[in-house]
């Protein structure tokens, strides 16, 4: 379970997002039950990865992201497939 | 199918700078911007220095939508609960009015603004998700199914690169990054000017070291807007991936931290941003060209030891201005012409500035903080030094090519266990170097 995951929760109601319908990162979760440590759950500043626990896979929600690509960078299995949302979706910071 | 004879990946500082400068040497130039409007992705972790932008655009300060005037900055080192201040006052420099606090979807928009009222073409929502190549030469960029074709493709698309990462340019070494979690706290302009101990209208810098980021070799900031705070915690990717670090987490532990919480208290989260920034590490000079395609900002690697990107952005937009307007002229846009590049580079401090950056990360971040006095001075000077960089930023100066050269190509070859010894070496030497550069060792022998 992410740490503090209702905080940043809150904290993302104060980001303007403009939602695309498809998703710019996909998540090959069939690899993830075998990924020991999950480095993108602690990783993600948005708190969009997380493990559900009784499903026994991993939740993914790109609405979420602020386009850091933390992810990017960190999967050990190579199973983050990363890009930018299309022109004009995704995070629009007003105070950046 | 359209054909121009330069396009620009990416309406940022470097981006603008970039296509500002082609258009008022007359060649035909289109900027592209993947946000509705330019800044809107990007996430200031600094104040903006201003003598390149003053090179560009002399009045600027009439029209740029600044925030604080900022002649005033401090190395806070927090323990636990305790802390240590240093402040440092530009006064010498008061008049040249060098840095400002600034936010990006304001600044770029209206920089972005320039370039077009130059000349440039300006197309926002656009998102370039590949290049156009031939024979390994870059001919141009994909937008979806659509295609642009281009003499030269500037990639100034940002630490994520799509033009450097799909030229070959950029790997992806995770050592080279730097994850940045950060909050704009509205703050009632008067009681930030209290607690800051500031005049009206005027701005500080907060870089702080040490808790709650000493464990994983990361720092934080803190700066002052006209009605809110800046807030923000950096850590390396590496420590992220391998330790499971938290960022989110460490930004409010250091909100909590007794000194910090005396600045921030009672404020309300305007908004809550992250982005990746370089680590001062990447550079690479035959990274930053091939055929028909250059690289500037953060694309190709230009960022400070404190995260200053805007600056040293700016100026690669304009040295990657130079060497288009060059292979023009010439009619040659191959990798041989587009290497002008460097020679451009050499020509301002820019070269010398990012090898000092590198140089001083190192230590700030990554070095011994233990040892007051000597340590006071230390930071003092570089600041002070790198202070005085700004100030020359665009006058050539003498390059130190053998650290050069031993940081960039030799030090990838050195095992781990020697490094931080030789690096001391050359320290010495190089703070040697200095010294009777300005003379002070020569008086003393005298």
């Amino acid at each position: 379970m992410k740490a503090h995951k209702k905080d940043i929760e809150d904290k993302l109601t104060k980001v303007t997002i403009n939602i695309d319908k498809e998703a710019h990162i996909v998540v090959k979760k069939e690899l993830c039950p075998d990924c020991e440590d999950k480095p993108c759950i602690p990783a993600c500043p948005a708190a969009n990865y997380d493990w559900e626990e009784s499903e026994g896979q991993l939740i993914f929600n790109y609405e979420g992201c602020l386009e850091c690509g933390t992810c990017r960078f960190i999967c050990p299995l190579d199973a983050i497939e990363w890009s930018y949302p299309r022109g004009g979706y995704g995070v629009v910071y007003l105070w950046g | 199918m359209d054909k121009v004879q330069c396009v620009v990946v990416g309406a940022g500082p470097a981006g603008s700078a970039c296509a500002l400068s082609l258009a008022r040497k007359g060649i035909e130039t289109v900027l592209l911007e993947r946000g509705a409007h330019a800044g809107e992705k990007n996430v200031a972790s600094f104040v903006l220095f201003t003598p390149v932008l003053r090179n560009l655009i002399p009045d600027f300060e009439e029209e740029a939508p600044l925030e604080r005037l900022v002649d005033d900055q401090s190395s806070i080192y927090l323990g636990e609960k305790d802390f240590q201040q240093i402040r440092l006052r530009f006064q010498k420099h008061a008049d040249k009015r060098l840095a400002y606090t600034a936010y990006r979807r304001k600044f770029d928009a209206w920089f972005a603004e320039k370039a077009r009222e130059a000349g440039a073409e300006l197309l926002t929502n656009v998102l370039v998700t590949d290049l156009l190549m031939e024979n390994g030469r870059v001919m141009g960029v994909k937008v979806g199914e659509e295609e642009l074709q281009a003499d030269v493709v500037v990639g100034a698309d940002g630490i994520h690169t799509v033009v450097g990462r799909q030229a070959g340019l950029v790997s992806d070494d995770i050592r080279a990054y730097l994850l940045g979690v950060k909050e704009v706290l509205d703050l009632d302009s008067e009681l930030i000017e209290e607690r800051f101990q500031l005049e009206k209208g005027k701005g500080t810098v907060y870089e702080t070291f040490g808790y709650p980021m000493d464990d994983i070799d990361g720092a934080s900031t803190l700066y002052t807007n006209n009605d809110s705070l800046t807030i923000a915690v950096f850590g390396g990717v590496d420590a992220i991936k391998e330790r499971g670090v938290d960022l989110h987490d460490r930004l409010q532990q250091l909100k909590e931290h007794p000194f910090i919480h005396s600045l921030v208290k009672d404020s309300k989260l305007r908004e809550y941003q992250a982005h990746i920034i370089s680590n001062g590490g990447r550079m690479d000079l035959s990274d930053l060209y091939s055929d028909g395609v250059l690289l500037c900002g953060e694309a190709g690697g230009f960022s400070d030891y404190m995260y200053i990107g805007v600056p040293p952005g700016m100026l690669s937009g304009m040295m990657a201005a130079n060497t288009v307007e060059y292979a023009v002229r010439k009619g040659d846009y191959g990798a041989e012409t587009m290497r002008e590049y460097i020679a451009f580079l050499e020509k301002t401090a820019l070269l010398r500035m990012l090898y000092n950056s590198r140089r001083d990360s190192n230590y700030l971040v990554k070095g011994d903080r233990k040892g007051l006095p000597d340590h006071v001075r230390n930071v003092a000077e570089i600041i002070d030094e790198s202070f005085e960089d700004e100030v020359t930023y665009l006058n050539p100066e003498p390059y130190p090519m053998v650290q050069e050269f031993y940081f960039r190509i030799v030090e990838n070859w050195v095992p781990d266990f020697l490094r931080k010894p030789i690096r001391t070496i050359i320290k010495a030497l190089s703070l040697f170097g200095s010294a009777l550069r300005r003379g002070k060792i020569r008086k003393v022998m005298r």
